[in-house]
């Protein structure tokens, strides 16, 4: 909305004892532990569907969404349904009216894909390296690191200054049961984090490459987008360009090096002409 | 919170009201959800704010839309929270973890009801979790406990969790 967006509520900081990049794996493109990691939640606060995510992932539809990644290491997970954001709140009804109301002016500003399906959609947005936000659930997160295998997790509640103060109330109080110091899908990220860094700390495990093969060769250029797209919230194609975009930065000797490549290419033009 | 006492209550209904709370923590650290639910009284209002830290001389105004909070629950979410606990699917309580919680500083306030009281008290909570992962979390509670015929039921819980950033990767265990 042309209002913009602010956060709200104290900032919520919690130690983690994990690897940065783990956490910005599991939010920049990893749809499909949500059914696995976060069941004990779904089956308590679900409302809606979630491009037929749910306990156990039994009924994907790829069609559904989209992972948009490859722009300089910034990535998108998105569904297209334009409501699904509000998923996990366990009483939607005056946030999609809100939706309703403003759908209009989001497509006449964004056009009819962004303002019909993105806007109000399950959308996690990762600006390259550490900072993270998905409007819809309602959150945004700078991971800090802390020394090795130990960071400090920020997060607000985030709403858009258009909305009436019943509804950002009503997303400050869903963000904290949902994805805050006591959150029900957050609680459970923190020991699983903790966990993949405590095992890759082994002798063998260290020798070993991720694995991050899921739907490979899948993704594609799409009209109206920037970057490389792969269908779907359950791929590892952001994955991927995450890892890819850390270790050009850390094999490059000087800024020089880092490479650039499918960012919007509006702005490439526009770059070219200069 | 600062309370005048009317007169002080009388010492039966300090030690039953002393005694409830040794006896939820012990349901608590046994994981006798059940048992616990049964202590609280069906309006109950359990709740943790976030709390600002600010410089004394910040006069900036309260957040719009308040701090918000780390709990904000009434029965109905207080049982979600277990169910989502037993659910089996609670990766993080799986082996369980080693929890033990002392209650201390106890003080009964008389209320102007005969059969109400309210409660301060300061909680540590020990918690050990993956060998040797080790928690300790203080928090200050306000209660209200209201005596409901043979017992005296929890019916209303104000946190001060006292860690401006959380030790610990959740908050599974109630305080
Ligand atoms: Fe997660």
């Amino acid at each position: 909305m042309p209002g913009g967006s602010a956060l709200l509520g104290e900032t919520q900081k919690m130690v983690l004892g994990t690897n940065w990049k783990l956490p910005v794996e599991n939010v920049c493109g990893d749809g499909y532990h949500l059914g696995w990691a976060h069941a004990g939640a779904m089956s308590a606060v679900q409302s809606m569907d979630l491009t037929g995510l749910n306990v156990g992932n039994s009924g994907v539809d790829l069609d559904g969404g989209l992972s948009v990644a490859g722009m300089n290491g910034h990535m998108v997970l998105s569904a297209l349904d334009g409501v699904s954001g509000y998923a996990f709140y366990p009483d939607p009804k005056p946030i999609l009216e809100y939706l309703e109301a403003n759908r209009q002016t989001v497509i006449d500003r964004l056009g009819e894909v962004r303002g019909k399906q993105v806007w109000g959609a399950q959308v996690n947005i990762t600006i390259f390296p550490n900072l993270q936000l998905l409007p819809g659930l309602n959150w945004f997160r700078v991971y800090h690191p802390k020394g090795p295998g130990q960071i400090e997790q920020w997060t607000w509640a985030m709403a858009e200054n258009d909305m009436l103060e019943a509804v950002k109330t009503q997303i400050l109080e869903n963000q904290c049961l949902t994805v805050g110091l006591a959150g029900l899908f957050d609680n459970d990220d923190g020991d699983n984090l903790a966990a993949c860094t405590e095992q890759s700390r082994g002798w063998r495990t260290a020798q070993m490459d991720v694995y991050t093969n899921m739907a490979l060769g899948r993704s594609g250029k799409r009209e109206g987008f920037p970057g490389d797209i792969a269908a779907g919230l359950v791929s590892e194609h952001n994955q991927r360009y995450f890892y890819r975009r850390w270790q050009e930065h850390m094999m490059a000797e000087t800024w020089a090096e880092v490479p650039t490549y499918n960012i919007n290419s509006l702005t490439a033009q526009e770059a070219e002409h200069a | 919170m600062l309370d005048r006492p009317l007169s002080p209550p009388p010492v039966e209904v300090i030690v039953a009201v002393t005694q409830a709370l040794h006896c939820e923590a012990r349901l608590l650290d046994n994981e006798d959800f059940d048992g616990w639910l049964a202590m609280l009284n069906e309006d109950i209002c359990y709740r943790m704010e976030l709390k600002s830290r600010r410089f004394r001389a910040d006069r900036s105004p309260p957040l719009p839309v308040g701090p918000g909070v780390i709990f904000n629950e009434d029965l109905g979410r207080l049982k979600l929270r277990v169910d989502r606990l037993k659910s089996g699917f609670v990766w993080a309580e799986d082996p369980p973890n080693f929890i033990r919680r002392a209650i201390s500083n106890v003080e009964v306030v008389a209320r102007p009801a005969e059969n109400e009281v309210r409660v301060h008290s300061v909680l540590i909570m020990h918690r050990n979790r993956i060998d040797g992962t080790t928690r300790v979390l203080t928090a200050a509670r306000t209660d209200l406990w209201r005596g409901e015929g043979q017992a005296w039921l929890l019916a209303a819980r104000d946190i001060v969790l006292d860690h401006s950033v959380l030790p610990d990767s959740n908050l599974n265990a109630f305080f």
